[in-house]
């Protein structure tokens, strides 16, 4: 007979014995009631010695997670910067998108989703921009509508670190509500004109970046996006004190895992056609990698899936507006189109008005021809802004017409949307009817992750235009491997199955290596539930 | 046996596995729980007599 076996005859016989008391009368109650503060003074230590012991027993059981916060942060800081040289060098786009300068003319574009001092930062911003190819301009730069010089006037007195009287800044912006798009005019015409200067200055920058890494080229800078990711991927690897801890809050299903540990492979019934001998380890180690592989291509596949809507959209733009225009005559007319704008820019900088506005003087500062004028100009002004977004869309439409070909794969589509932002998020927030900039960015980053994915397969094998069934080109290849994967296998639940069933045999090994068993790990579950009850009493 | 032909038993802890551990001390708990709550709630019971 052990301790459990005795206390559970004791309880039972002490319970029996209380039942034959009687309690007719007070006496025997009371007789009744000290023979229970017996039972309860004999319980009591042998209560508080098991609990001493169960208290050691926890405590030296119980996991120590290593709090990898820190490392983890330190190699997303590099992850960021690496992806920031990735598209300063992207070598399939512009100056205007590598320097950033089609993102930070997006957001002016926006001003009215930002605060005065936001859009003032998005003007130092593009500002900065110019001083990196030692580009110097100034207020007189923004010699186009009196406005919007007026504005630039101040920013630029605010750089300088002169303080600057925002009501000043608010009153121009109620005098002229398009003072921000007569900013963004006199920037497209600057950053136009300083083409060369920008180019040389990202020569210069490619070739500093590469060096500072010892990098030879630009693949290397990718494969230590790669190295880091692999780093960060083995912090965040979960290790027995993190398991046994999410076993202990609940997070894991433990009984899951008790249930099915005799049955280590368990899994593999999912995943095989045909099984194996996992007594053979070479053949197991072999499937594992296959599984690991297929593994990959889910989470490649749920990536791509989710964002099917987005890929096909471009498909479509691409088939209704530029399937059939010629690349020759699609450039001729992106020429001429900046040609007419040029041309319309001349005919409104002649209708300047060169007056300086100190906030009081703004309701006076024109008098009745002066503000004719002005309304003319600014008409004038509001033409050339379309005509600005007519030959970004011209812009775009090229770009799709020399990157999009028959034979071309959802990568081209993936790279596109990764390397114009400018252009693709305000598709993303419309296909995806989302509601800010924050939604925006983060669908952005899961694209950009699609890109440089070191898994990356399905989007190199998916053909944009072909009906081909590329699921069933992937399931052929890895039946060939015993990989039991049918067309079912894509259905958005089946998708889930699958990662939970890889998740489950990956716990499963290392749940067989850990230096606790699972008597020992029941106990912690089951212990840290009375400690909670207790604290709730 | 003691001199006086009580039993008493020495048990190890240590010789229980975890699961009989745990599921020791909570009886023990419960059980002491139990017998507090029945002694609060104690009261005299009236016998009811045959054939009333």
């Amino acid at each position: 007979m052990n301790f459990k076996e005795y206390i559970d005859k004791d309880i039972e016989d002490k319970k029996n014995l209380l039942e034959l008391l009687p309690m007719n009368t007070e006496a025997r109650v009371k007789k009744y009631k000290d023979t229970i503060d017996n039972i309860i003074r004999v319980y009591q230590p042998s209560i508080e010695s098991t609990k001493k012991y169960i208290d050691y027993k926890y405590n030296k059981l119980y996991p120590t997670k290593i709090d990898r916060t820190q490392q983890i942060e330190q190699i997303k800081s590099k992850i960021t910067v690496y992806k920031e040289n990735l598209i300063s060098t992207n070598p399939n786009t512009s100056y205007y998108e590598r320097l950033g300068f089609d993102m930070l003319i997006f957001e002016l574009e926006h001003y009215y989703n930002y605060t005065l001092h936001e859009n003032n930062d998005i003007i130092v911003k593009i500002i900065s921009k110019f001083e990196l190819a030692s580009v110097k301009i100034s207020a007189e730069d923004f010699k186009l509508n009196i406005f919007s010089y007026n504005y630039m006037i101040y920013i630029f007195k605010s750089i300088r670190g002169e303080l600057i009287n925002t009501e000043t800044l608010k009153k121009i912006f109620w005098k002229c509500p398009n003072v921000y798009e007569n900013i963004i005019i006199s920037f497209r015409i600057l950053i136009i004109k300083n083409q060369k200067r920008f180019e040389s200055y990202l020569k210069i920058f490619e070739s500093k970046i590469l060096s500072q890494y010892n990098y030879k080229s630009r693949n290397e800078l990718i494969q230590a996006l790669y190295n880091e990711e692999i780093n960060k991927e083995q912090l965040e690897e979960q290790d027995e004190a993190d398991i046994v801890s999410d076993f202990i809050s609940g997070e894991l299903d433990f009984s899951i895992y008790q249930n099915t540990m005799n049955n280590l492979y368990g899994e593999l019934d999912y995943f095989l056609i045909n099984p194996i001998d996992v007594s053979n380890q070479d053949l197991l180690a072999q499937t594992l990698i296959i599984i690991d592989n297929f593994y990959q291509n889910i989470m490649e596949y749920q990536k791509y899936s989710t964002n099917e809507v987005l890929f096909e959209n471009l498909k479509n733009t691409y088939n209704k507006n530029i399937f059939n225009l010629q690349e020759k005559q699609m450039k001729k007319d992106y020429k001429a189109q900046l040609n007419k704008i040029n041309k319309l820019q001349a005919k409104a900088k002649k209708q300047f008005i060169n007056k300086i506005i100190n906030g009081e003087n703004i309701d006076q500062i024109l008098n009745k021809d002066e503000f004719n004028k002005c309304i003319e100009q600014q008409k004038m002004l509001n033409e050339i802004y379309i005509e600005y977004s007519n030959y970004d869309k011209m812009y775009f439409n090229l770009i799709l017409k020399q990157n999009i070909h028959e034979n071309s794969f959802i990568s081209s589509i993936v790279e596109l949307i990764v390397s114009y932002p400018f252009f693709s998020r305000s598709i993303i927030k419309s296909v995806f009817e989302l509601e800010n900039n924050e939604e925006v960015t983060d669908k952005y980053n899961e694209i950009f992750d699609l890109q440089y994915n070191r898994h990356r397969k399905l989007i190199d094998m998916k053909s944009i235009f072909s009906k081909e069934n590329f699921e069933r080109r992937l399931m052929d290849s890895y039946r060939f491997d015993n990989l039991n994967i049918n067309e079912t296998t894509f259905e958005e639940d089946n998708q889930t199955l699958a990662i939970t069933n890889y998740i489950k045999l990956k716990n499963k090994l290392k749940i067989s290596k850990f230096q606790r068993s699972l008597d020992e790990i029941e106990f912690l579950i089951n212990i840290k539930k009375l400690k909670d009850e207790e604290e709730k009493v | 046996m003691d001199n006086k032909g009580k039993v008493t038993y020495k048990f190890e802890l240590k010789d229980l596995t975890y699961l009989e551990l745990y599921e020791v001390y909570k009886e023990m708990i419960e059980f002491v729980s139990f017998l507090t709550k029945t002694r609060d709630t104690a009261e005299v019971v009236k016998e009811e007599k045959e054939g009333s």
